[in-house]
């Protein structure tokens, strides 16, 4: 990004901050920028921010890291086995009819409110979704790599593995990625809905219950910004483990 | 006998229960005598060739008969018979050093760098050995697919019409490379539907008969030119098509 375009964005994104700090009045709508300050403060020494927000990313990059491995075991266990007509049907339903927040509430239900169980629910929800695009990635692989792999290894199963471990996982990882604002908005569902009093989500439902909008734009400022570094991070990350596989 | 097919017959079943018949009792022999030459099956488009490469080289089995090399079956040997197919098989996730190192990975056998660099310069990648495959040309791809099979000296390579989709100059500089890897004792199966794809440098040719494969007529070349090979070929190649 040029130094202009970053110039002219700064100052459209800051006419607007200027006309509600200076111009209108306190209002239940637009907080003020001095007050989203203040909650920031507020958010820091009252509601241990730092421990809320270690406590959501944990939860995000720790589901993330396990769902990498699991997805390679998974194809080495798609290698193995041929799947069933059913299997693939079901994996698509589950994974693109069911929604997630069903299986939040039941969670919910199911298990004591703590970080454990949202940790849980993101690591469902990411097998989930990785089950599903393992299968798809498998289904879409171009059968020559086989066909020219097996005569080598004189071993079906065993090119197979090789090819689906090595040449899908980035497909998988890039998919992940891509849904990764998805995932942060599942979590803050489920601290949100769970009443626990932990992470991002708990300071959202925070702010509604003081009914302060001030706290809640910080909030989703600091989810946003959180959001956006992770994001720039995977991707980061992903370009420069899966160089060939771009993801822009 | 270097090369044996025995009967070779290969049925599809459809799942609306009708069964093609690709290959039919196909019997086939290449004498010792006959190694480490360039070998064209020459076929009509959707005859079955890329079916017949896929059995010899254990790819798909056959529906009976059996593939022999010096005197061994196929099945459940490693007799260095090696597929490269019509479309880029190099593996996009490894750069060319790394393509042809995790094949003899994969086949346990010692990384022996001199062999690899020899190889590479063979294959004329010298100088591309950290490059990866994707967004690289197809005659590229198809260096590092054959710089990869050749680093586990191999007595047959099987290609499947790898140069369909390869620009003109390209295909004459893979041809020329084709050549060299004869010259290493290395047979060369080559299967096309296009009868001018290699015919320069093709040593016996088969000409199929319409499907499913069965027979064919077989000729053998030493220093005919090209002209010569298409006037021999002349009326069998119009009694094909």
């Amino acid at each position: 990004m040029k130094l202009k375009q970053i110039l002219l964005i700064s100052i459209l994104a800051a006419i607007p901050l200027i006309i509600i700090e200076y111009l209108i009045p306190i209002n239940p709508y637009f907080p003020k920028i001095s007050s989203i300050i203040t909650s920031g403060t507020l958010f820091y020494q009252s509601y241990n921010l730092l421990v809320n927000l270690i406590t959501s990313i944990t939860t995000i990059y720790a589901s993330f890291f396990i769902t990498y491995f699991i997805a390679k075991l998974l194809l080495s266990v798609y290698s193995k086995y041929k799947m069933k007509e059913y299997y693939i049907s079901l994996s698509r339903l589950v994974a693109s009819s069911l929604p997630s927040i069903f299986i939040g509430f039941v969670i919910i239900m199911w298990m004591p409110g703590n970080s454990l169980s949202e940790f849980v629910f993101i690591l469902i929800i990411a097998l989930v979704q990785v089950n599903y695009d393992s299968i798809k990635s498998i289904q879409s692989l171009p059968k020559e790599y086989l066909e020219y792999l097996t005569p080598i290894l004189q071993n079906g199963t065993k090119a197979k593995k090789y090819l689906y471990v090595n040449g899908l996982i980035s497909n998988i990882l890039k998919k992940l990625i891509e849904s990764h604002k998805y995932f942060w908005t599942m979590l803050i569902f489920f601290e949100f809905a769970s009443g626990s009093d932990y992470g991002v989500g708990f300071l959202i439902r925070l702010s509604i219950e003081y009914w302060n909008v001030s706290m809640l734009f910080t909030s989703l400022t600091i989810l946003l910004v959180v959001i956006f570094i992770g994001e720039s991070a995977l991707r980061f990350l992903f370009n420069r483990l899966f160089p060939w596989s771009n993801l822009n | 006998m270097f090369l044996e097919l025995k009967n070779i017959t290969k049925l599809f079943n459809s799942k609306s229960g009708v069964n093609r018949r690709v290959v039919e009792n196909l019997s086939l022999t290449l004498d010792e005598s006959e190694k480490g030459k360039i070998v064209f099956f020459h076929a009509p488009f959707g005859s079955g060739k890329s079916t017949l490469l896929k059995i010899i080289s254990g790819v798909e089995s056959s529906s009976a008969g059996e593939v022999i090399v010096e005197g061994k079956n196929i099945r459940n040997n490693d007799l260095g018979l090696y597929f490269i197919p019509q479309k880029a098989t190099s593996f996009p996730w490894l750069s060319v050093q790394e393509n042809i190192e995790t094949i003899l990975k994969l086949k346990n056998q010692p990384i022996v760098p001199k062999k690899i660099k020899e190889i590479i310069s063979l294959c004329e990648l010298e100088g591309y050995e950290e490059h990866f495959p994707n967004e690289k040309s197809l005659g590229f791809r198809f260096r590092i697919s054959l710089a990869s099979c050749l680093i586990l000296s191999p007595k047959i390579l099987l290609l499947d019409e790898p140069f369909k989709e390869i620009d003109k100059v390209t295909k004459d500089e893979l041809i020329l490379l084709l050549q060299k890897v004869k010259e290493l004792g290395i047979t060369i199966i080559y299967a096309s539907s296009n009868i001018k794809e290699i015919l320069t440098v093709a040593d016996i040719v088969y000409l199929f008969e319409l499907k499913p494969l069965s027979t064919y007529k077989k000729f053998s070349f030493s220093e005919e030119s090209v002209m010569e090979k298409f006037k021999i070929l002349g009326e069998s190649l119009f009694n094909q098509n």
